[in-house]
């Protein structure tokens, strides 16, 4: 198959070419599978486990393969006539090969198992555009022009909302209050221009970002946002409260927090909340990065 | 947590919440006429029926939940669609049932694609009010079966 004019080979060889066209055929490689690492079948066997052959398309399969030897007919008994097939040494090199081809398909081609879906809402129409334009590439993302309007796109598809505080009408905290009360399964992160205030304690956000917000950072919080969709709802709160109370530290003295009877509450709901080591140790490093794990005083 | 009632008049209080702005005082007239237990409750605007809906939803016990809601509806504006959408895409709400009532007939399709369990043309008169509230009364607690207690599940 392949020439001697070693001096300029085609960029596609015969030999590729010979190759493709074996395994275009719709049979042959499901044969071959079938095959793999057994020890051998029957004619009938074949025939059972390819849901849908003819006996006369499996026959001229079968054929066509010996010939290529890629799999071996054994009469086991004449009569009555019983064969078997098993893959011969070349056979099994070329399992291997559509092995890694099933393998790629499935990482590049299967359909993902489901939609990602983001929802923007924001007042100001530029950044609600630049959010949806750098989240679009890998969700599918909703925007909303205010609350009314994020009410409307709102579902249980939805995995994660990107919330401007302020917005004229149902304000993002009210849409906050809408998402936790009717118990979506949705994780939130709140950005705002506005600075760090008390009025957070009694916010249901997961995560908290102040404009203006750039690029990576918002990717990144969005995307460690739907891993901790898989996380267990405690695991989830535990983190949340977390991200919430480290940025009030960040912002107001200990004494000042201590004399809050709300802040009071959400740290003992976290001491209540500490996960074990194993769950940490679950949690993306991405997150972990973010979240100030650890005991505040 | 699966059984569903049948909520008739001689079932306890029925709970309906109005949004909107009716010309009359549904209360009164419902009162004047009927002997049952039926609380009315009315909500202005849409954001105020939205805040009013989390209050049910967080304190159940507090803020009984709407047997029935009477949604005034203004196609023009995106109010009343917008408490249709919140109510029927709700994880928690979506079986409570929403009558639509628009002035125009513009939106009927809209509601019934929305989930909207009916929708009818927005009295005019007193009388014609009556005459609704008391069609409601008869087919929505006498003849429907809807459920209750199962939309708290986690609440019992």
């Amino acid at each position: 198959m392949s020439d001697s004019h070693l001096h300029e080979a085609p960029l596609v060889p015969e030999s590729l070419l010979d190759s493709v066209s074996l395994l275009s055929k719709k049979w042959h490689p499901a044969i071959i599978r079938c095959l793999s690492g057994d020890e051998g079948l029957g004619f009938s066997d074949l025939e059972r486990r390819l849901n849908g052959v003819s006996a006369k398309v499996l026959t001229d399969a079968l054929t066509e393969l010996q010939e290529y030897e890629i799999i071996e007919r054994t009469e086991i008994s004449q009569s009555p006539l019983r064969v078997n097939y098993t893959l011969t040494e070349r056979g099994e090199e070329l399992d291997d090969v559509i092995e890694s081809l099933a393998d790629w398909g499935e990482t590049h081609l299967a359909e993902p198992e489901t939609e990602q879906v983001v929802l923007v809402a924001d007042d100001n129409k530029r950044v609600n555009t630049m959010h949806t334009a750098w989240l679009e590439d890998e969700y599918t993302v909703r925007t909303a022009k205010d609350g009314e309007e994020t009410l409307r796109s709102l579902d249980t598809d939805v995995g994660v909302v990107v919330l401007d505080r302020r917005m004229p009408g149902l304000s993002g905290g009210e849409v906050l209050d809408w998402i936790r009360s009717q118990r979506y399964d949705i994780r939130v992160v709140v950005v705002t221009s506005e600075d760090v205030d008390l009025d957070i304690l009694g916010m249901g956000f997961d995560e908290y970002l102040t404009k203006p917000v750039r690029k990576a950072e918002l990717r990144a919080v969005v995307a460690d946002l739907f891993d901790r969709r898989a996380y267990s709802a405690q695991l989830q709160e535990y983190l949340a409260l977390q991200s919430k109370l480290g940025l009030l530290r960040a912002e107001y003295p200990d004494d000042t927090l201590a004399s809050h009877e709300l802040y009071q509450r959400l740290q003992d709901r976290l001491d209540e909340l500490e996960p074990t080591d194993e769950e940490i140790d679950a949690v993306d490093a991405e997150t972990l990065k973010r979240v100030p794990l650890g005991s505040p005083q | 947590m699966t059984a569903s009632a049948t909520r008739t008049v001689d079932c306890g209080e029925v709970a309906v919440l109005f949004v909107g702005t009716p010309p009359i005082d549904l209360q009164q007239t419902y009162d004047d006429v009927y002997s049952d237990s039926v609380d009315i409750e009315v909500v202005t605007d849409g954001r105020a029926a939205i805040r009013r809906l989390i209050a049910i939803s967080e304190s159940p016990t507090e803020y009984p939940r709407p047997d029935l809601v009477l949604l005034q509806c203004d196609f023009e504006l995106p109010d009343g669609m917008t408490v249709l959408h919140a109510i029927k895409s709700s994880p928690l709400l979506d079986t409570m049932p929403v009558i639509v009532l628009d002035p125009h007939e513009t939106g009927v399709e809209r509601t019934y694609e929305a989930g909207g369990n009916a929708h009818v043309r927005t009295p005019q008169t007193a009388e014609e009010y009556v005459d609704l509230i008391g069609s409601i009364r008869e087919f929505w607690f006498e003849w429907a079966q809807y459920p209750t207690e199962s939309l708290y599940p986690d609440k019992s």
